[in-house]
């Protein structure tokens, strides 16, 4: 009954102790007559309000968690990677570093607070397509 | 109470009631001019009711009943406009006093209904002092390493997402160039 007890208790506190994460995608948007990635359901239509692209395909996919003054290194594939360290929760939303890098190329260095919404990052332009990474945290 | 032959004969006619038979009344057993006078009407009453005055006609009734039938039939189907009494404004108004208290007491609330309904209307919309929770993401700090790059934010309502625009990148042809250019490019 005891071991019982601890178990249920240990349950408990870890789900509510469970870290936020935060999800990050690469994204190619083009202008190419192709069928739409179903993994971006959710997000192409902001992606088409934003980029004005007809197609836009996911290149890479990564989650990790959030802890406070702990850096993530997310490898987003095709050379792109981004770090985020996050400082401090707020009211408004989670404060964090983010980073960005192509190889070893720093493209974007930022603090930022994100909220519910999404973050979108419009990256190097490759021949008629650009990439875009997106970032959103995951309570 | 003052001498009042009128009352006197409102008493004996019996049209007097409430306060003012009261009043009458006590008024006649105090005073001796009214007493006298009650007494005396009360004796002429009393000699009419015991003594009626016979109608008198000229005509007997047959005589006149046929006379009556004769005028009828001479004027046949000739019609005749019978004047209707007519109530005056104030006459209707007490015959029909409780109707003129529903109608009064409706308007009224029908009136301040509709006067509830626009100061209603009229109040000032309270609008939050604060501010909803964002959606958006808020950035503080932006640098673009690379050199003739630039970056800018902003938050795209349509969308409900915001946006850091980085600009003055290196055009690459494909991806693969892509890949070679940026990791020879020391930031």
């Amino acid at each position: 009954m005891r071991w019982l007890m601890a178990a249920l208790l240990g349950v408990v506190l870890g789900a509510s102790v469970q870290a936020a994460s935060i999800e990050a995608r690469l994204i190619r948007a083009s202008n190419e007559a192709d069928k739409p990635d179903e993994q971006l359901t959710k997000l192409e239509p902001k992606l088409k309000k934003v980029f004005g692209y007809r197609h836009y395909q996911q290149l890479g996919l990564q989650r990790g968690p959030l802890k406070e003054n702990s850096q993530l290194r997310l490898d987003l594939g095709e050379g792109i990677v981004i770090f985020v360290t996050p400082r401090a929760e707020e009211k408004k939303g989670r404060m964090m570093d983010f980073e960005m890098y192509s190889g070893r190329a720093a493209l974007v260095k930022s603090s930022i607070r994100v909220g519910r919404g999404e973050l979108l990052v419009k990256g190097p332009d490759v021949g008629d397509t650009v990439l875009v990474v997106s970032l959103a945290v995951v309570e | 109470m003052s001498h009042n032959t009128e009352s006197v004969a409102g008493l004996l006619d019996g049209e007097l009631k409430g306060l003012r038979l009261w009043l009458a009344k006590r008024h006649i057993s105090a005073c001796p001019v009214c007493a006298l006078e009650y007494r005396h009407q009360q004796r002429v009453r009393r000699l009419l009711r015991a003594n009626p005055t016979a109608a008198a006609m000229g005509d007997s009734a047959e005589f006149f009943w046929s006379k009556v039938k004769t005028e009828i039939q001479r004027r046949g189907e000739e019609s005749i406009e019978v004047p209707l009494p007519r109530l005056a404004l104030a006459d209707w108004l007490r015959q029909h006093q409780f109707a003129m208290a529903t109608a009064v007491a409706l308007v009224i609330a029908a009136g301040s209904a509709v006067w509830f309904m626009q100061t209603v209307r009229r109040a000032p919309e309270v609008t939050a002092s604060v501010a909803a929770p964002a959606g958006f993401a808020e950035v503080e700090q932006l640098k673009t390493p690379v050199p003739h790059s630039a970056a800018t934010t902003f938050d795209s309502e349509d969308a409900g997402v915001t946006v850091i625009w980085v600009t003055g990148l290196p055009w690459t042809p494909d991806m693969n160039e892509m890949k070679t250019q940026f990791a020879n490019l020391d930031t």
